[in-house]
């Protein structure tokens, strides 16, 4: 209850910084405001993805099943970020780069990202054995995130459209921006907790649940 | 080590004799390419474009679904009268499967690209001068990174199989795919730019045996 709280918050802090505080881009305008939410949720995208590689990991070293519903949570999490982060980034490719759609690298990479994402959901969806299921997405999962890397670094990879906005120098923001910015990071990761706990507690009762049903049905 | 090697080059060896013997699935394969060429040529000539410049797309889809569907065969001799468990108890290391498996997989790519390759250019009629060692690196590398997830896939997927493997499948061979057109394109004249993708293509191919090698105890559990 507290936390839920907290991020209500705060969101409405991390809405009032977007809205009244930061300044409005010179050359984009009011549509740069859109970054705040693109970027958040890219890097929770990222976090999600982290998290399903070391609870994969964790699986196939303990088969403790918990670690499967803790890789589904965040993947499932994972996805919704992902979705916001593509969703986010054509509103803003309309406006600046006048086009919903082109084959950046970095956009291409993200969208292989949320279909690995949807991939690793239709998997355990798939009616296999929960043993079998677990073991097969957790192998999915760290295969998947060799994908990672490249998301990251293909925008030196490859000549690319997309802004670097972080460098090793100097972050390219104004300092009102930059504070809105990692208001928005804390509150993401904060929203991104909050949701993996109630998942995990759904998750983990619905397994209990399964299991109740499979012992009453044997005996 | 020499043990592992001879166990890898039997594995090989066991499931290219066996391919031979029953030749279905590889002329099924090879079928499946020449329709897939045919249609690409029939529908592209219809809305009349420049073919050259699809071409090394064109070839990477139609070897890439061909790798998907040929390499469903993998396994599915493995499962009948529980051959995979003696299979399992025969080598020291499991990996050894993978790589004996992977190895009959690439070479089954292989002889289908050296089928389809010259119908490809044939039938869409090519004129550009082609780079015959940036090609030849290109169809091998390619080759064996598609033969290397495919074969992990389909030992991962053994048991539900069917359209899961394209689903997973899919999304992580995008990287490979990307490089092996842009290295195509530089052997058939129409880019020039090598290394990076050269880069690539290697490294992805690194990275997934050495994954793969590493998984594998927990890929083939029966």
């Amino acid at each position: 209850m507290l936390l839920l709280i907290f991020l209500s918050l705060l969101v409405l802090t991390n809405l009032a910084l977007i809205g009244f505080y930061a300044p409005v881009e010179q050359t984009m305008g009011i549509v740069q405001k859109i970054f705040y939410y693109h970027l958040s949720s890219a890097w929770l995208g990222m976090v999600a993805f982290v998290v399903v590689f070391g609870a994969s990991i964790c699986f196939l070293r303990t088969r403790n099943i918990k670690w499967t519903i803790i890789a589904l949570a965040s993947a499932e999490l994972g996805t919704i970020f992902t979705t916001l982060v593509l969703i986010t980034g054509r509103l803003w490719a309309r406006s600046i780069w006048n086009t919903w759609w082109t084959w950046d690298p970095r956009l291409m990479t993200t969208l292989v990202m949320w279909f690995m994402y949807l991939a690793y959901i239709l998997l355990h969806h798939s009616g296999m054995v929960e043993e079998q299921t677990s073991r097969i997405a957790a192998i999915y999962g760290i295969i998947s995130f060799v994908n990672v890397p490249l998301v990251f670094f293909s925008i030196r990879w490859w000549r690319s459209l997309h802004p670097v906005l972080i460098t090793t120098s100097s972050s390219g923001l104004s300092s009102e921006m930059l504070i809105t910015l990692l208001v928005s990071l804390f509150t993401f990761l904060v929203l991104y907790v909050t949701l993996m706990r109630i998942r995990v507690r759904i998750l983990t009762l619905q397994q209990q649940i399964l299991s109740i049903s499979h012992r009453r049905r044997r005996g | 080590m020499r043990e592992y090697f001879h166990t890898v080059v039997w594995i090989a060896t066991k499931d290219l004799r066996l391919l031979f013997r029953q030749p279905t699935s590889f002329l099924s394969t090879l079928m499946f390419c020449l329709l897939l060429v045919f249609i690409f040529g029939l529908t592209l000539n219809l809305v009349a474009v420049n073919t050259t410049q699809l071409l090394p797309a064109i070839l990477w889809i139609i070897l890439l679904l061909a790798a998907v569907l040929g390499m469903s065969h993998t396994f599915t001799h493995e499962k009948d009268n529980s051959c995979i468990q003696a299979l399992c108890m025969a080598v020291t290391e499991r990996s050894s499967i993978f790589l004996g498996k992977g190895l009959a997989n690439l070479m089954f790519l292989l002889v289908i690209k050296v089928m389809i390759i010259p119908i490809l250019f044939l039938f869409f009629d090519l004129q550009a001068t082609i780079n015959p060692l940036v090609l030849c690196l290109t169809l091998f590398f390619g080759g064996l990174g598609l033969a290397c997830l495919g074969t992990l896939f389909n030992t991962l997927l053994i048991n539900p199989g069917g359209l899961l493997i394209p689903i997973l499948l899919f999304p992580i061979a995008i990287p490979l795919l990307i490089s092996v057109i842009e290295l195509t394109k530089v052997a058939l004249g129409v880019s020039t730019q090598v290394h990076p993708w050269l880069l690539l293509m290697i490294l992805f191919n690194l990275i997934f045996i050495v994954l793969a090698i590493v998984l594998y105890d927990y890929v083939l559990e029966v």
